[in-house]
């Protein structure tokens, strides 16, 4: 063997091979080196404007972006549904579509039609008004319908605020339609198939950016919902898997259809009101697969607290494993152990528990089965109190634990020590013992530093992180985000790169650890990017460094925002002098952490 | 700890964990079971091993992606997250096309989805808001177009 070397990547990978091997000399000229399978995981990466232009580059990425770039086909054959004159589309928007149709019909770009979308509204937002419109929608809806049979990997239908009719529906029912999104539409339900293929139905959404979102649509408020008769014309009890509904009139709807017979739904996503349907408990208990109830938090104009929910029966919902909704109801959800768990509450807005309340219903959730079971555990508190943390340690198979916090009542805890409240959370997290077996923490508040200088920060943060990861040897990862958005937000990323068993002092003699720099992660400028947002004359300032400690490596992440006015000098403008200390300094400060991380470990192996 | 060999007979001493982020080294490991016989990796030389292994080490901790992301985190907290993830991986993607794409190579071959993922991502970085010719020049790609076809696929893409 020419030359072999021994390269140990057990350490940091500060190491590199010498490799007198140049690369960049192999470039085939005049053709892509990557294979099309490899484009094909580039091209889903660019918006339309670029795989235009990158259709327009060869035959071959002609070929592999074009069905990309066809596959929605976005009809809009209304204006503003919802006014009181509905203004139509004009004649020749009937004519500009059917040519536009032509070329979605393609033969190399029909394959890559996947998704129909027929709305008052493209994906794109609001089309404009035209005073002109005296066109028929349905003439353009006829056009579209027909052609849907073109398209072989057609498979999610987007239908809006528009009612069906048998001719369009026979159609329809004949596709293989695996996703469905129908808003406040009627369903021709005499002599027609129903649907035999949806596996997953999305209800009357607000559509944002071509996407569903978990909030009810206003576009059709004073429509009726979608009846019970269509909902039926459109679930197939063993075939749907997963339905989203956060409007409460279709919500009950669908309850009542559930109440019938059996469902083999794993997925249930509804309004915070359903908790009082009158359906809600026997609609349940007739969905005996189902894996995951999600309840919406109530908008702010629905904000009611006493949802009363009705009897339930404890063998309801065998397969339940994943719970979201109120804390204030998941007791009543946990007659089957419990996997994982996201809560909010309704104690402060928006949407936050209050810390004490919820301490006690996760230590009666503790006296559960679900103490042997709950994995991932998320909360949205007022406050991260010391009982809350505490609590956490009863679950022993807990893996994963996510708590946003808004300190909206800062507890006494935090008012002790007004300088440095961040400091007070590593205080509380140093007296804490989480599960064994926890792996992942992240937490988020908005409690700040911003009378500490940064570096000084990151220290306190090295500090907590290690010792944490000390005492919790299977952490692999901890985040802290921490700050208030228009001052400045800090995130702490530690990540695991050794074990607690491994031999530091051993390792110190190497010298392994690189030096207690922090190494700059952006520009060579000490580390610093800064974009400027013209737009809003908001300067935003991001600096990140990375420390290895003995541990792990940590990041540390300042987010800094500035409102400035044009007249402001430039100085205002995030002048680095301003921002970086002198470096002498931040060598010293890291050189005494260092120090005392170096103390901390080699007594504890000793 | 895992033995793999380079094609230029490069033997690197990996973490289990970190060699088995690759699909390939791991079926490779249940096939052979308990056993310190040298992986060797054909396709891969140790100039593109070192960026995998950097990739690797630097994304051990990564928790698993979660089915779904709307739990608790706000917008705000997912781009924090985001610009983090996207600030090292910038700067560990920012270097020639040539490596780059060997890296790609490397990622498929040794099936490692979420570096071949991000290197993609890289690539496309490399195209966005760049024209035609821009892109070709980029790749070193020759317009084998006529000038109808070209007109022909403008007039096409109108219409997307």
């Amino acid at each position: 063997m020419a030359h072999l070397e021994v390269v140990s990547f057990a350490e940091e990978s500060g190491q590199q091979i010498k490799d007198g091997h140049s690369h960049s000399d192999n470039l085939t000229p005049d053709s892509p080196r990557l294979l099309p399978e490899i484009w094909l995981i580039v091209f889903p990466y660019l918006d339309s404007s670029d795989l235009q232009s990158v259709s327009l580059v060869c035959s071959r990425f002609r070929y592999m972006a074009q069905p990309l770039l066809f596959s929605v086909l976005d009809i809009s054959p209304f204006l503003l549904s919802y006014n009181e004159m509905p203004i139509l589309r004009p004649q020749r928007y009937l004519e500009r579509f059917s040519q536009r149709l032509e070329h979605y019909k393609l033969l190399h770009i029909a394959h890559g039609v996947r998704h129909c979308w027929i709305s008052p509204y493209p994906r794109s937002g609001f089309p404009p008004r035209s005073p002109n419109d005296d066109s028929d929608p349905t003439l353009i809806i006829d056009k579209a319908v027909a052609a849907l049979p073109h398209f072989p990997n057609l498979n999610t239908l987007s239908w809006h605020c528009i009612d069906i009719i048998p001719k369009w529906w026979n159609i329809i029912q004949s596709l293989p339609i695996t996703k469905l999104w129908i808003n406040s539409s009627s369903v021709p339900t005499n002599d027609t198939f129903p649907l035999r293929t949806v596996y997953h139905l999305d209800l009357d959404q607000w559509p944002w950016e071509g996407k569903v979102t978990d909030h009810v649509s206003i576009h059709e408020e004073r429509s009726l919902g979608i009846s019970s008769a269509a909902l039926r014309h459109i679930t197939r009890p063993d075939v749907v898997q997963s339905i989203s509904v956060p409007r409460s009139d279709t919500a009950s709807n669908l309850l009542s259809i559930l109440a019938d017979q059996t469902y083999y739904l794993v997925s249930l996503k509804i309004p915070f009101l359903s908790l009082s349907d009158p359906n809600f408990a026997v609609a349940l208990e007739h969905c005996p697969h189902l894996a995951r109830l999600t309840i919406f938090p109530p908008s702010t104009d629905e904000r009611l607290r006493d949802i009363r929910l009705n009897a339930f029966s404890p063998s309801a919902l065998p397969s339940l494993a994943r719970f979201e909704g109120p804390y204030t109801h998941v007791l009543k959800f946990c007659h089957q152990p419990l996997k994982r768990v996201s809560l909010w509450g309704l104690d402060d807005r928006p949407c936050l528990c209050n810390a004490d309340a919820l301490t006690k219903t996760l230590a009666k959730l503790a006296e559960t089965e679900s103490v042997n079971s709950l994995g991932h555990l998320e909360l949205m508190v007022m406050a991260i109190s010391t009982d809350l943390l505490d609590v956490l340690s009863s679950f022993r198979q807990l893996e994963r634990i996510t708590i946003q916090s808004q300190e909206s009542s800062p507890p006494t805890l935090y008012q002790s020590n007004v300088n440095a409240p961040v400091t007070a959370l590593y205080v509380m997290m140093g007296n804490t013992t989480l599960p064994p077996g926890i792996k992942y923490v992240k937490l988020s508040t908005r409690l700040s530093s911003r009378s500490l200088h940064h570096v000084a920060q990151e220290h306190e943060a090295a500090a907590f992180l290690e010792s944490f990861a000390r005492r919790h040897p299977s952490v692999q990862k901890i985040e802290i985000e921490y700050g208030i958005y228009w001052t400045g937000m800090y995130s702490v990323v530690w990540g695991r790169t050794r074990e607690n068993n491994a031999d530091l002092r051993e390792g110190a003699a190497e010298s392994p650890y690189p030096e207690p720099n922090p190494t700059p992660f952006a520009d060579a400028g000490g580390g610093q990017s800064s974009r400027l947002s013209s737009k809003d004359n908001i300067l935003s300032t991001v600096v990140s460094t990375v420390h290895p400690l003995p541990l792990g490596r940590l990041t540390f992440t300042e987010h800094r925002r500035k409102i400035f006015l044009p007249q402001d000098s430039t100085g205002a403008i995030g002048d680095p002098a301003n921002l970086e200390p002198d470096e002498e300094g931040q060598q010293r400060v890291w050189y005494l952490i260092w120090g005392r991380l170096r103390r901390f470990f080699g007594r504890d192996i000793g | 700890m895992v033995i793999l060999i380079t094609s230029d007979n490069v033997k690197y001493v990996v973490e289990k964990d970190v060699a088995e982020l690759s699909v390939l080294v791991k079926n490779m490991l249940e096939d052979i079971g308990p056993s310190d016989e040298p992986i060797p990796l054909h396709n891969v030389t140790s100039t593109v091993f070192n960026k995998v292994l950097e990739y690797c080490i630097y994304h051990r901790n990564d928790p698993p992606p979660s089915d779904d992301d709307e739990g608790c985190a706000s917008p705000l907290h997912k781009y924090l997250a985001s610009h983090i993830c996207s600030e090292w991986d910038q700067r560990f993607f920012d270097v020639d096309q040539a490596l780059l794409f060997d890296i790609i190579l490397a990622a498929n071959y040794l099936d490692i989805k979420t570096l071949l993922d991000d290197a993609c991502k890289a690539v496309a970085h490399l195209i966005q808001g760049k024209s035609t010719e821009e892109i070709r020049g980029i790749f070193n790609i020759v317009n084998d177009f006529t000038p109808e076809e070209e007109a022909r696929v403008k007039k096409e893409n109108v219409s997307s």
